[in-house]
């Protein structure tokens, strides 16, 4: 049985509130309100993550530390959660493709085909 | 009320444009402190984030609708806040009737140069509000961007920003939906070494396969086919099926993102939409449907051609991250219906998700990591 997302509980409270106090008690117009503010507080939420992520990763003292905060983690095995510090790449950190590298790829590229590209 | 420095300032012609440099050459200008910048540059809606160069720190994150309103002649004083004579973003279309909207970017590339510079310049004072800092900014471009779709962008950002990179959007957004956390982890598939990644915008479809080595052209796709094209398959069938209903496109783009699917007609969707003052309910289910179903039609054909160049050795791990990011990822069941087409037609395994609620900033954040990582010899310096 799939898990009961947000939308899901949303849709069922909002068939509820019809149903008691019938079709007309939340028209369009709330409905796109409340997912307007709902959405905004979520944008908000995630960018308070982003602020805060990066200072609690910087305060984080060892790798293992990081490891046991993971537990957060949604099921999801590679998208990441918005409550999980996204660090990004400093010179202490060791990831396993360098981006630099990647970026070295791409001006390499972009210098082949403005070479082989037709002159006018 | 937004404003910038612009704001008082005729924009100006393309023809007015500074020239830029395409060999290094350093700034006039000597700044006490560097800030890097990530930016979606999109064709509706653009993201930036920023922080100083050095740190972990995020000082900005901001999604701008991507237009400029030019304030029409003979708006009374106080009519808009601060007498501006250009609004950016919300402000913009909050005061529509009091503007000529201009959007800057369409098809993913530069439309309008002067209402670029413009918005370039609102997105540098949002950075550095004193204007003191050297900003050094990665812009994410179509993924079919040409030379002259770049030196338009380098164009228009020169003499606002100090150096630039131009970097595909799709890349950034695998590097943004990088989780660099876990990367490493068991269990843990790093998208960078092996996705296929599908960034639906506003002006164009980027498909592009990352494979741990940045994305060849033959990895990446672009199809100038996305929500503007649906925008306005919808409107011409509102027009339709409702004459003289009088919505703008913005209306209509509204109920899209409100209302969009693709797969099997779902009836009825009703949709209350103000016609000349009166409210009426509109029955949209086929019209959204038709309308959003020919974006499938256009990207699959995209899809199956780049697992199909992938090599024996990497294609069943691709076809398990298959990720849909971008504006187009909010159409309902995008996911399901790509996915079900490729099992249909023999491919194996096929897993295609969506990468989540924070789809508007992954180009950004990919951006932004670029930025922090970048070598001092990678950036191209901008004259001042």
């Amino acid at each position: 049985m799939s898990p009961v997302t947000a939308e899901d509980e949303f849709l069922i409270a909002l068939t509820t509130v019809r149903a008691t106090y019938g079709t007309g008690s939340i028209g369009e117009n709330d409905l796109k309100d409340i997912v307007a503010t709902e959405e905004s507080r979520v944008a908000d939420a995630a960018v308070l993550a982003e602020l805060i992520s990066s200072r609690l990763a910087a305060a984080q003292p060892s790798a293992a530390t990081v490891e046991s905060s993971s537990t957060t983690h949604t099921t999801d095995q590679t998208a990441p959660s918005l409550h999980t510090p996204i660090p990004f790449p400093s010179s202490g950190s060791t990831p396993q493709l360098s981006i630099a590298d990647l970026i070295d790829g791409m001006l390499t590229q972009e210098k082949r085909d403005v070479r082989t590209s037709p002159k006018y | 009320m937004s404003t910038s420095a612009a704001a008082d300032k005729t924009p100006p012609t393309s023809t007015a444009l500074p020239q830029p440099t395409a060999t290094p050459v350093k700034p006039v200008k000597t700044a006490s402190k560097t800030v890097l910048a990530g930016f979606d540059l999109g064709t509706n809606k653009s993201c930036i984030l920023a922080g100083p160069a050095g740190t972990n720190d995020i000082t900005l994150s901001k999604v701008i609708p991507s237009v400029v309103g030019y304030v029409k002649e003979g708006i009374v004083d106080g009519i808009i806040a601060g007498n501006a004579t250009v609004l950016f973003g919300e402000d913009a279309l909050a005061n529509s009737l009091h503007v000529d909207l201009i959007a800057p970017i369409a098809e993913g590339v530069i439309a309008h140069p002067h209402a670029t510079r413009d918005f370039f310049q609102r997105v540098r004072s949002l950075i550095d509000p004193a204007n003191q800092a050297e900003i050094r900014i990665v812009v994410g471009i179509p993924a079919n961007a040409d030379e002259t779709a770049r030196e338009d962008i380098r164009q228009c950002a020169l003499g606002i920003f100090d150096r630039i990179l131009l970097i595909p959007e799709p890349f950034l957004a695998a590097l943004g939906f990088r989780d660099d956390t876990r990367v490493g982890q068991p269990g843990y598939v790093d998208p960078v070494t092996n996705a296929l990644f599908i960034d639906i915008g506003g002006g164009t479809s980027d498909l592009c396969r990352v494979q741990g080595y940045f994305p060849s052209r033959e990895d990446q796709i672009c199809i100038p086919f996305a929500g503007d094209a649906i925008d306005e398959i919808l409107h011409n069938e509102l027009n339709r099926l409702y004459p003289n209903n009088g919505l703008s496109r913005h209306k209509v783009r509204e109920i899209k993102e409100a209302n969009c699917y693709v797969g099997p007609v779902r009836k009825p969707i009703d949709v209350r939409v103000i016609i000349g003052g009166k409210a009426h309910m509109l029955e949209l289910g086929e019209a959204l449907g038709r309308a959003a179903n020919t974006l499938i039609d256009k990207i699959y054909p995209s899809l199956t051609a780049l697992i199909s160049r992938a090599s024996s050795d990497s294609v069943v791990t691709l076809l398990q991250n298959i990720i849909v990011t971008g504006g187009g990822s909010q159409v309902k069941g995008i996911d399901t219906v790509l996915q079900k087409r490729l099992t249909d037609d023999g491919f194996e395994s096929p897993k295609v998700r969506l990468a989540g609620q924070d789809y508007k900033r992954y180009v950004a954040m990919g951006a932004l990591k670029a930025a922090r990582a970048a070598r001092e010899n990678q950036w191209q310096y901008l004259l001042r």
